[in-house]
């Protein structure tokens, strides 16, 4: 498959543009961790996920609408930025943080960790079955009568590579990442 | 004579109607009403003598309720006397404090009766003010004695401001940081990931975090130590927000460890001054080495054949059969306060076979007194994928042992659910005969794994033979509607149990003193948050339980709010109150009993370690109502979920009928912050802190002696139902008045012209839940109260203000999603209010949508 299908820039964040912005380096099919930002929704943004820490500071940066989006690794950490006219967010992230992923939600304006879960709509009876042959699946969880499947990713991979693989596999495809802590504890 | 002494002979159709006219003292002087008929006068030596007698002279405006004055004769009358009374002094009436009528009346043959003084709270510092009663006149045959006046000071003992600053209202925000840690095992080390959070408005301070791990209980002897230090973490109010959250793997190499050796870890997060809370700065973690130094992963207790005899323990379960035990606490409960299943019990209903899911921590399979009702294979352990963050090493599918010293949560509630019953060991559980299997979610917080394990999966594991789903667990942040939970419970109701529908059982939260973020002294009334935060109870499909105590008052950490359904036992923490008796994971050393020395110790002959008294929780609730909804199935297994509900809310009783509702003034008004005990149009009790009241399972079980099951019609729900506002609506800033919109509700659509039999059957339809779904533009939604009135007039608070949980995100536009259980059979036709207040001054903003849609049926 054709690359550049994934590599259209959406100028305007309209509820139709689902395509992954690439910004940096061009993704290789083969890598397993993402070196650009990725609109996963219009309104949610993955971050690349470079190393947690450099030899020395390194710092990428894009726009994307009202926001500007970087990522600084530092000789300790990695810092993940968005900022826009008003508002400055940011996560740090240490080597042996527990969470390592994230996204960027524009609408509450905070970033939340990405679960190693993609979620997809079945419109077409059996298509995930296929889905488990993809590199980074562990696992796809059919919920039939409840119309969705959930692909468990390997720890080790990017949801948003996985992402990207299925949205080339399956043309239209809906399918997100899921994001942010479950907060269910025993009550 | 005094003059302001009066006598008269009460015309007999007067003196029937007085107390009415005393009630409606604030339309007219009855005096004046009276004046107007021809009566005759005593004569002056029959006269009673009337006077106060004051025990108390003050009142906090905060602390108490109210204050009853009391007016006393010198004998006891001899025919009805009404006196009125005067106020005067520095508080007003009606917005310092209220007092039903200034009529009080003796009746035949009383010497004493009471004045009820209620203090309004206003949240303003403005220093003692008193109230001035005086005898001003007396409608019978009786004189004003000595004293005729009594003084009471209300003494304000609201917020004080610090000394050079202005009276202020406000709410108080703080920080307010916690950690919690989960494991991943290997085979030959241990992950622990050690995570913290601020919950609180304003950013947290820098502090260290440490890990220990000692082989002794006490945690002298340290084998391994690890500390972190952990950023400044944004508050939930910071316009530019650094990390909300922290966390890092520390990683523990079991080489350096000892083969059968118990290992006992703790983390502690350093507080600092200003931080809300501490005492969830804290965690604990534990593991158990084998012989070839492996962590148990498996349960792997032996049971010794079948033992019959009485459970041992029973005598201390009173929430079973309360006869005013200890339960291992300092003080008894309330003589009769259980869930009322005496004859239920002499019958020998056991909940024969149902099949229950308990979706949790875990569940000890092996545990002797679970072990005769656990499913084999039904079980299920989401944590024996390697590639998964919590991995656990020797974990097996089948078994959702948790590794975890500390206590197994899922263990704990499955008890209460089903332990066996005259199997001579520990207690019995409520349904002592159902079939019980454990999903262990809790400990793989996924979606995938929670829609698995509630119905929505056929392999691995098949959740969809489960009847009842116990779900002891939730959420105190707020949830977003998600299409996907109502998927699954829309599926789970109509589908399992053969189109009956599963029954899922839920805890209603123990947010009462959950304020993270926010903090007002009005929360010690209403709580800090409501039931309303976690989605799950804002949709029909789940039965919401809230916990009691041992004198069936609401349980202090309980959750408030319109979600509740129906509430059970569950205690305190079992030191000063009892809690609840239950299983606890096997032997002394491991369980829930590491926590403390107080209540039932290992060392107790019927213990062995195996059982703990000190249970609590609205898990504990939700897991006594699974095992009642279990006695109800078996009674009568065509029970559909609807009716499940039904039978529980038809029999529920009033617990504490004496709750009082509570109004505090906002600005210059009025507003009610908890009603009392009310009863909806459709004869159905309702109070926010208990739903439809304490269950009672005998009487639940009398109920479906004469009912039928599947006969509440067709489950129903209108399209979001809208009214046209002509432009934004301000809401009064800082007043009590608020913004009240109407709305009239006639069709179950929205805009298609409906039929006119379709108009009749909604007309004639009960409702079953009301959702509200409310578009705001607001500064600070914490200040906003939200009440629901029926046409028939029934409240419904369906928010409460200052609720800690709302969301205080940047966002202009913020809707929310409200409900309410309150208004069950009543007919959703007619004209809706919606109600909007916001309590305190400062932010400001506007209601910019109303949406209203019902769930419904027909009831017999």
């Amino acid at each position: 498959m054709k690359r550049g299908i994934w590599q259209l820039h959406c100028r305007s964040l309209s509820a139709a543009c689902v395509c992954l912005l690439c910004f940096t380096a061009a993704g290789n099919d083969d890598e397993r961790d993402i070196d650009h930002f990725v609109a996963v929704t219009e309104e949610i943004f993955a971050f690349p996920n470079l190393a947690a820490v450099a030899q020395s500071s390194r710092t990428v940066t894009t726009r994307i609408g009202k926001w500007t989006f970087s990522v600084q690794q530092e000789p300790t950490r990695k810092v993940l930025l968005a900022e826009s006219a008003d508002v400055r967010v940011s996560q740090s992230i240490s080597q042996n943080a527990v969470f390592k992923r994230f996204v960027f939600d524009s609408k509450r304006q905070r970033f939340e960790p990405m679960r190693q879960e993609i979620r997809i709509e079945l419109s077409e009876e059996r298509r995930a079955l296929r889905i488990e042959q993809l590199k980074g699946v562990s696992d796809v969880k059919e919920f039939e009568k409840l119309g969705f499947a959930i692909v468990k990713v390997d720890a080790e991979v990017d949801p948003v590579y996985v992402l990207r693989m299925l949205r080339r596999e399956y043309e239209g495809i809906d399918a997100r990442i899921l994001t942010g802590l479950i907060d269910d504890e025993p009550m | 004579m005094n003059s302001s002494t009066r006598f008269f002979w009460l015309d007999s159709r007067i003196a029937q109607h007085l107390s009415a006219i005393v009630l409606i003292a604030a339309l007219g002087d009855p005096l004046e009403q009276i004046h107007a008929q021809e009566v005759p006068t005593h004569h002056d030596d029959d006269r009673v003598s009337v006077a106060f007698e004051v025990d108390e002279s003050s009142v906090l405006e905060y602390e108490r309720y109210a204050i009853d004055v009391k007016l006393v004769t010198d004998q006891p009358v001899t025919d009805r006397l009404v006196v009125r009374l005067n106020l005067s002094g520095t508080a007003t009436r009606n917005v310092d404090y209220e007092i039903a009528s200034t009529h009080v009346t003796f009746e035949e043959g009383e010497d004493v009766a009471l004045v009820r003084l209620e203090p309004l709270r206003d949240w303003i510092w403005e220093g003692d003010e008193t109230i001035q009663l005086e005898i001003d006149s007396l409608l019978g045959n009786g004189q004003v004695g000595s004293p005729a006046e009594a003084e009471i000071t209300v003494l304000d003992d609201e917020f004080e401001p610090a000394e050079g600053e202005p009276n202020y209202r406000e709410l108080r925000k703080l920080s307010d940081i916690y950690t919690f840690s989960y494991m991943r095992i290997e085979e030959d080390r241990i992950w622990v990931a050690v995570i913290v959070r601020n919950h609180g408005a304003l950013p947290s301070e820098q502090t260290r975090v440490t890990l220990t791990l000692a082989d002794d209980p006490s945690g002298e002897n340290v084998v391994h130590s690890a500390s972190r230090i952990v950023p400044e973490l944004s508050g939930r109010e910071t316009e530019n927000r650094s990390d909300s959250f922290w966390g890092e793997w520390i990683e523990i190499q079991i080489n350096g460890l000892r083969p059968s050796t118990t290992y006992y870890g703790e983390i502690n997060l350093e507080t600092y001054d200003g931080e809300a809370f501490t005492f969830n700065n804290d965690d604990s973690f534990g593991f158990v080495l084998d012989a070839q130094k492996h962590v148990q992963a498996q349960c792997d207790h032996e049971t010794s054949g079948l033992i019959t005899g009485t459970d041992p323990l029973f005598t201390q379960q009173w929430y079973i059969e309360n006869n005013g035990q200890r339960a291992f606490s300092r003080n008894r409960a309330r003589f009769g306060e259980d869930l009322h299943m005496h004859d239920t019990i002499a019958e020998g209903v056991v909940g024969q076979d149902v099949k229950v899911a308990i979706v949790d921590t875990g569940l000890e399979i092996c545990h002797p007194d679970l072990v005769e009702n656990i499913e084999a294979d039904e079980s299920y352990n989401f944590l024996t994928v390697a590639s998964n963050t919590d991995y656990v090493y020797g974990s097996v599918v089948s078994d959702p042992f948790n590794p975890n010293i500390y206590g197994d949560h899922g263990t704990s509630v499955g008890g209460l659910v089903g332990a066996s019953a005259n199997n001579g060991i520990g207690i019995r559980g409520v349904a002592p005969n159902v079939r019980l299997r454990g999903y262990n979610f809790l400990l793989h917080g996924t979606d995938a794994s929670e829609f698995a394990s509630l119905g929505g999966s056929s392999i691995e594991p098949d959740s969809t033979d489960v009847d009842i789903f116990n779900m002891s667990y939730g959420s105190t942040s707020w949830g977003e509607p998600d299409e996907d939970t109502d998927r699954l419970f829309e599926v789970g109701t109509s589908e399992l149990r053969d189109g009956k529908g599963a029954i899922y059982v839920k805890s209603a939260g123990n947010g009462w003193r959950g304020c993270d973020a926010i903090f007002h002294p009005i929360h010690r009334e209403i709580g800090c948050t409501s039931t309303a935060s976690d989605y799950k109870h804002r949709i029909p499909y789940l039965l919401t339980v809230g916990a009691l105590d041992a004198d069936g008052r609401p349980a202090p950490y309980t959750s408030s709010g319109s979600n509740i359904w129906i509430s059970a036992p569950a205690g305190w923490w079992g030191r000063n109150q009892p809690a609840l008796l239950t299983t606890d994971q096997i032997g002394e050393e491991r369980g829930y009993h590491l926590y403390g020395s107080h209540g039932l110790r290992p060392e107790n002959q019927h213990s062995g370690g195996d059982y703990i008294s000190t249970f609590n929780g609205t898990s504990g609730a939700a897991g006594i109502v699974s095992g009642v909804v279990a006695l109800l199935l078996e009674e009568q297994p065509d029970l559909t979920w609807r009716d499940v509900k039904h039978v529980l809310a038809s029999t529920a009783r009033e617990s504490y009928v004496d709750t009082r509702r509570i109004r505090v003034v906002i600005g210059e008004e009025t507003y009610t912050i908890l009603n009392e005990w009310q009863l909806n149009d459709a004869g159905y009790a309702y109070h926010n802190h208990y739903g439809f009241g304490a269950v009672d399972v005998d009487r639940a079980m009398e109920f479906l002696a004469t009912y039928e099951p599947n006969s509440l019609g067709e489950f129903r729900k209108t399209e979001w139902l809208t009214t046209e506002l002509a432009e934004d609506l301000e809401i009064p800033d800082g007043d009590g008045t608020g913004t009240t919109v109407e709305m009239a509700v006639e069709s179950p659509r929205s805009a298609e012209m409906s039929l006119e039999a379709e108009l009749e059957a909604f007309a004639a339809s009960n409702i079953e839940m009301v959702q509200v779904q409310l578009e705001f533009a607001h500064e600070d939604v914490s200040h906003l109260g939200v009440t629901l009135i029926s046409p028939s007039g029934m409240e419904s608070i369906v928010n409460p203000i200052f609720h800690d949980a709302l969301p205080r995100d940047p966002s202009e536009v913020k809707t929310f999603l409200f409900a309410s259980n309150a208004f069950y059979g009543e007919s959703p036709v007619g004209t809706w209010k919606i109600k909007i207040v916001d309590a305190m001054a400062g932010e400001t903003g506007t209601l910019n949508d109303i949406q209203l849609r019902f769930y419904y049926g027909a009831h017999p």
